[in-house]
């Protein structure tokens, strides 16, 4: 019942919101309450994280040449590396962000610092703020980018995508019994995991599994050997944000000589794509997909093969 | 000894450190004059006090009211209700050494005891006090150091500079601690002759703390003995340093007392039985 | 060897010509190769006008401490000041207490006040060595910059790398308010401290000699560690943790214009400002388009000069307090 309630308030608040995407002479309204002026169609886009070249160029789609900034390491999708970079996301270099004449600048609390964000507004730049922090933030933030590229109506159905897709999934795991607990880790050495007050921890309390860290305070806490087998986790995720594994490998080689725990007897220790898991586009859908197979997949596969056997009177 | 003739007078000089674990005083009703022209020796053992009363006359130890008893009188002032500014015009004191670590040459130390007396932030010294430290310097035999830097020079030569400094100053009370024991034989020669050339002459004052006490008692006229913090005796040489006296000083060390053959004064040897 | 012939006159107004062309080659040159006069206006004119402040404003405080110590070795940096003001800034942040023009400078202020009050009774007391103040200054310094970086992870997630940043000192931040700001605060605190060269010259020759020339030493003392103190808080809250600036320019200019304030303080704001732009320069543009953080530039200049300087010094007597 929560979670019919929880979408019904959704679709209101985005209908309350609409008007104000739409209301002044191309004035929208950023997620700091700002509100900030733009031209129809910006073709001169800078975007300052990954996170969100991805969401521009998903709304751009072959119209790259609109999207004339980007931070480095924004590689998805591949095309955007030809585009020119602006620095880091946490250093952004102004100089090439301001010679770039931008006629909208994109930013996040989720990666840009408040004094660079300020800077940004400072030097007189059409700065449009999003936020990323939870799965209603992430389907406004659609909106907002949506509506300051001039594509209200894709930001719109785009953002009614998601919150259909998110809502099938809570109603997956409604129809679940078990609650199984998982420990997301995001680092290997140290152990670093994904606490109460990191994303990954709301994108497996959406899927009905129990993070074990979930009363950790801290969104990324480094927590010992012996508090993580106290924690008995039953499903291990090891998340890897790159294209080198070897570390990842030898994290499940090593969890895997731990008898004692309940995820390695059970076999469930899986390496998770981290990429797909924490950008805040549709493409989080399919991360949740992932997520959802390596947590609770094993056990309707081993179910499906049993009653096959069953079936085949083996 | 009229008191038109006093340089300075010292009455009943009591101080004890800050942070005394004993009640031990530095300096206990210390009382003498000084008159003008005098040159006193300073004398006593280690730790008996010596540097503290310079430093503590002339303002170079830093004062408060709680750790000093007693007044220093110059000239009708108490020098202890001056600023150290002025008091350090009336008393100079001339450290035995000079710190450096910095580039510095020997004029421009011996500068710095002519600038600090003038005026205002712009004023760094006219002619009248370049030929000031001229004076000084050549008086002290350092005028031929004058460009080398402080750091190169032996530690007798600094002595020779600071020296200078306090005569570019220009007050004419000088309080010399040890200021001497380094000097080459031929350095401190002439500079006794300079030093009793301006108690002579012009009418300066000196006193001096010096280890060697033939030394001291060849230049000096006065004397005074310290022990403990305390005045044992004061007055002219040869009527201060007798053999009792320094018996009562040094109850271990047997001690003679000769006269200079030539200029009568007393001349003291510590020997071993 | 005698000393070489002190021309200060000469120094100062190359100074100032080398000074107007490092701003005028800080204006023109950056990340793009043609940049429009709104980007050298908002972006490089507060940040070579800051850079001229702080440089300016450390170089004066680092030849003020090594007078008050009568210490070569000296400067906000090694002293752990520049430290203590960094954690009066970011705490400072954190309640809220920044002023639209000051910024953070008051914070900071307290902050390096603080340690000088601890360098104060540590260095004072009699059988003080030079190992044990700058021994104090290293740990004191470590101190800070721990304490910084706890902070600033524990305020904000995203803040960390900037914080890590900014402890190597940058200048990207600068606004013009705040440029101006430090760089007219820093021409005033300078002024305050020449005016009292008589006392900084009196004191190279360590307390007694500074005493017997009628200086009274620790009101002298405390009124130029509490100016420095003021100009090294309004230098970190602007720039960060810049480090060398405050030894190496004072220990140069010192062989060329010689040890007398009188001179070597303007030519110390003069030369100070002039290497910073330079060295902001070189920052922005080494490694194109990342921005090097200045404080890295002067570190990897300094230090190996630092030690250059420490060999070097120990040809003369080092180690004792007057």
């Amino acid at each position: 019942m929560r979670g019919r309630r929880e979408s019904l308030l959704f679709f209101i608040s985005l209908g309350l919101f609409s008007p104000f995407l739409q209301a002044n002479a191309r004035g929208v309204t950023d997620q700091l309450g700002r509100s900030v002026q733009l031209v129809d169609q910006p073709t001169r886009i800078v975007a300052t994280a990954p996170s969100l070249a991805e969401l521009v160029a998903d709304f751009v789609g072959a119209d790259l040449k609109r999207l004339v900034g980007v931070t480095e390491y924004s590689d998805h999708p591949p095309r955007l590396k030809q585009v020119t970079s602006v620095g880091p996301y946490h250093q952004l270099n102004l100089e090439k962000i301001r010679s770039l004449k931008p006629d909208l600048v994109l930013a996040t609390t989720d990666g840009n610092s408040k004094d660079q964000i300020d800077h940004l507004i400072e030097i007189g730049l059409p700065v449009v703020v999003v936020s990323t922090r939870s799965f209603e933030e992430i389907a406004i933030a659609m909106q907002t980018v949506g509506a300051s590229l001039g594509e209200s109506e894709a930001g719109k159905r785009m953002a009614s995508q998601f919150v259909t897709g998110v809502q099938r999934i809570r109603e997956r795991a409604k129809s679940r019994t078990e609650q199984p607990r998982v420990l997301l880790q995001v680092g290997e050495d140290p152990l670093v995991v994904a606490g109460g007050a990191s994303f990954l921890n709301q994108t497996v309390a959406v899927l009905g599994a129990r993070n074990v860290y979930a009363d950790s305070e801290f969104p990324y806490p480094r927590p010992s050997l012996e508090d993580v087998v106290s924690r008995n986790p039953e499903v291990i995720l090891i998340f890897t944000l790159g294209a080198d594994v070897k570390p990842n490998l030898a994290s499940l080689k090593h969890w895997s000589e731990m008898k004692r725990l309940a995820a390695t007897q059970k076999g469930n220790l899986h390496i998770i794509q981290g990429d797909s898991v924490v950008r805040p586009t549709l493409r989080l859908l399919e991360g949740l997909g992932l997520l959802e197979r390596a947590i609770f997949g094993e056990t309707q596969a081993t179910k499906k093969q049993k009653s096959e056997k069953a079936a085949s009177g083996k | 000894m009229s008191d038109s003739s006093l340089a300075y007078g010292i009455y009943g000089l009591s101080y004890s450190y800050r942070n005394a674990a004993t009640s031990k005083a530095a300096l206990k009703e210390v009382q003498f004059e000084v008159e003008e022209g005098s040159f006193v020796a300073l004398l006593g053992p280690n730790g008996s006090g010596k540097s503290t009363l310079l430093k503590l006359i002339s303002g170079v130890l830093p004062l408060s009211r709680r750790q000093v008893e007693g007044q220093v009188r110059c000239k009708g002032e108490d020098l202890f209700r001056l600023h150290p500014g002025a008091r350090a015009c009336r008393l100079t004191y001339v450290p035995a050494d000079l710190n450096v670590d910095f580039p510095l040459t020997a004029q421009e130390a011996v500068l710095m005891g002519r600038s600090n007396a003038v005026g205002s932030v712009f004023d760094r010294g006219g002619e009248a006090d370049r030929k000031r430290v001229e004076w000084a310097m050549r008086e002290c035999q350092c005028w031929e150091l004058r460009e080398r830097d402080l750091r190169e020079l032996s530690s007798g030569e600094r002595q020779l500079v600071a020296l200078a400094r306090a005569l570019a100053y220009g007050a004419k009370n000088l309080l010399i601690d040890e200021s001497l024991s380094r000097m080459d034989l031929h350095h401190q020669a002439i500079l006794g002759s300079l030093l009793k050339r301006l108690c002579l002459e012009n009418r300066y004052s000196i006193i001096l703390v010096a280890h060697d006490w033939n030394l001291a008692t060849e230049w000096a006229d006065h004397c005074v003995l310290l022990r403990d913090g305390q005045v044992l005796a004061h007055g002219r040489c040869e009527e201060v340093l007798t053999s009792s006296r320094l018996e009562q000083l040094y109850p271990n060390a047997p001690v003679y007392i000769s006269k200079h053959p030539e200029t009568g004064k007393p001349r003291v040897y510590f020997y071993q039985r | 060897m005698s000393a070489p012939n002190r021309s200060p006159y000469f120094w100062m107004i190359l100074g100032l010509l080398l000074g107007g062309a490092s701003f005028f080659l800080a204006l023109q040159v950056g990340s793009v190769p043609d940049a429009d006069w709104e980007i050298i206006r908002d972006l490089r004119l507060p940040r070579a006008l800051l850079a001229a402040g702080v440089g300016m404003g450390l170089a004066i405080a680092g030849a003020t401490l090594q007078s008050v110590f009568s210490n070569p070795l000296c400067e906000p940096y090694t002293l752990g000041i520049s430290s203590g003001a960094a954690l009066g800034s970011v705490l400072g942040a954190s309640l809220g207490l920044e002023l639209n023009f000051a910024g953070l400078a008051l914070p900071a202020f307290v902050g390096a006040v603080a340690v000088t009050v601890i360098l104060f009774l540590v260095s004072f007391r009699s059988g003080t060595t030079t190992l044990s103040l700058l021994l104090v200054g290293v740990m004191l310094s470590f101190l800070g910059s721990s304490l910084v970086a706890v902070w600033m992870a524990l305020a904000d997630s995203n803040g960390i790398q900037g914080a890590m940043v900014w402890l190597m000192g940058t200048l990207s931040r600068a606004r013009i308010e705040g440029a101006v700001f430090t760089l007219v605060g820093a021409l005033f605190w300078g002024l305050m401290i020449w005016r009292r060269w008589r006392e900084m010259d009196a004191l190279l020759l360590g307390e007694e000699g500074a005493a017997s020339l009628g200086i009274s030493v620790a009101p002298a003392r405390r009124y130029l560690i509490l100016v420095s103190s003021f100009l090294v808080g309004l230098c970190v809250s602007g720039g960060g943790m810049i480090g060398f600036v405050g030894l190496m320019i004072p220990h140069f200019l010192r062989r060329k214009v010689g040890s007398l304030h009188f001179f070597l303080i303007p030519a110390c704001g003069i030369w100070g400002a002039t290497s910073l732009v330079l060295a902001d320069t070189l920052a922005r543009t080494l490694l194109r388009p990342y921005d090097l953080p200045v404080g890295v530039v002067t570190a990897l200049v300094g230090a190996p000069a630092f030690v250059f300087l420490l060999l070097g010094e120990s040809r003369y007597r080092v180690g004792g307090a007057s």
